[in-house]
């Protein structure tokens, strides 16, 4: 939560570890990308490849399986839409798994990585919005026909506020919380002789765990940010 | 009792329900994504997803307490 090294000013704080992180992820990400998309031919797909295919060939069937995002849905937009969830799960997935290298912790760890993101989501949802209802968009929160449609506008502000405020905290507190558990770890099981003999399997164990927890979150991270999208590209018939 | 020890006490018991909840409803869905795959052993793969989908939503809750909890512990 708070970050060690922090350095102030005056009222913005900067945190050069989750910096230097986010910048190990980026350059990971992009890097990948580059030498599977370099090295990509239409023969027999080599390891990079084959890696980048099943990735970004999950999240384009699962786009294309989804229910919320028709056939009917805008090519342009939807081209954008693959392109941005991607991006959004590659980056999410390699920074949970930056856990595993000794020396760092994952970026996620931090609101102030996670809450850019579920705002980037956000803002993404509601242009796309914008884009294919242009000025009726504003009618699709009105599911009650009458005044009550109206007083119901302020608890469908509350949803769709609380929408990047749970994305933000749902990844945050699972990668947090599993970093939390090892330290918890280390302190019941400290580091003597018993440790080497057997004493370090909860910690590995707890490891590979949080490991599962982060390609799932990640998932998750990129299946709500999708299914948001399509609530707000759906057709919906006006109450009025 | 202290503020201190209240706080411990608060945190504990908020924590330990959101676990019980959260324990609850993992195993609901868990023993109906069993009997799913008992009745149609090929939608397996559909059922998995939409399992860990579900699970990963439940789990995060008692995650949010814990962080919630830390951010009115430490003050």
């Amino acid at each position: 939560m708070a970050c060690p090294g922090a350095t102030w000013f005056g009222s913005l704080s900067l945190c050069s570890t989750t910096l230097i992180q986010t910048w190990i992820v980026m350059v990971v990400v992009a890097g990948l990308a580059l030498i599977a998309a370099g090295s990509a031919r239409a023969g027999v797909p080599g390891r990079m490849q084959n890696i980048m295919e099943l990735l970004i060939g999950f999240v384009g069937g699962f786009i294309g399986g989804s229910s919320d995002v028709g056939p009917d849905h805008p090519a342009r937009n939807r081209r954008f839409l693959f392109e941005y969830l991607a991006t959004l799960f590659l980056f999410v997935l390699v920074a949970n798994m930056l856990d595993v290298i000794p020396p760092y912790t994952a970026p996620t760890n931090t609101l102030n990585t996670t809450l850019p993101l579920a705002i980037l989501t956000f803002l993404f949802t509601h242009l796309s919005g914008l884009v294919k209802h242009r000025s009726r968009y504003g009618r699709t929160f009105i599911h009650t026909p009458g005044f009550l449609g109206y007083a119901f506008l302020i608890i469908v502000a509350i949803e769709e506020l609380s929408k990047p405020l749970t994305l933000a905290f749902r990844l945050f507190g699972n990668i947090f919380a599993g970093e939390l558990m090892i330290t918890v770890l280390v302190k019941l099981i400290p580091l003597r002789w018993f440790y080497f003999t057997g004493g370090f399997v909860p910690h590995v164990g707890w490891l590979l765990f949080s490991v599962f927890v982060g390609v799932v979150q990640a998932f998750i991270f990129m299946v709500l940010s999708l299914a948001y999208v399509g609530q707000a590209t759906a057709d919906v018939e006006p109450a009025h | 009792m202290t503020t201190a020890a209240a706080h411990i006490l608060a945190s504990g018991i908020g924590l330990g329900l959101a676990a019980l909840g959260a324990g609850i409803g993992d195993g609901l869905v868990t023993s109906r994504f069993v009997e799913g795959i008992a009745r149609q052993p090929e939608a397996q793969g559909r059922l998995m997803t939409n399992t860990f989908i579900s699970v990963g939503l439940i789990e995060a809750l008692p995650l949010i307490v814990l962080v919630l909890v830390g951010f009115v512990f430490t003050k």
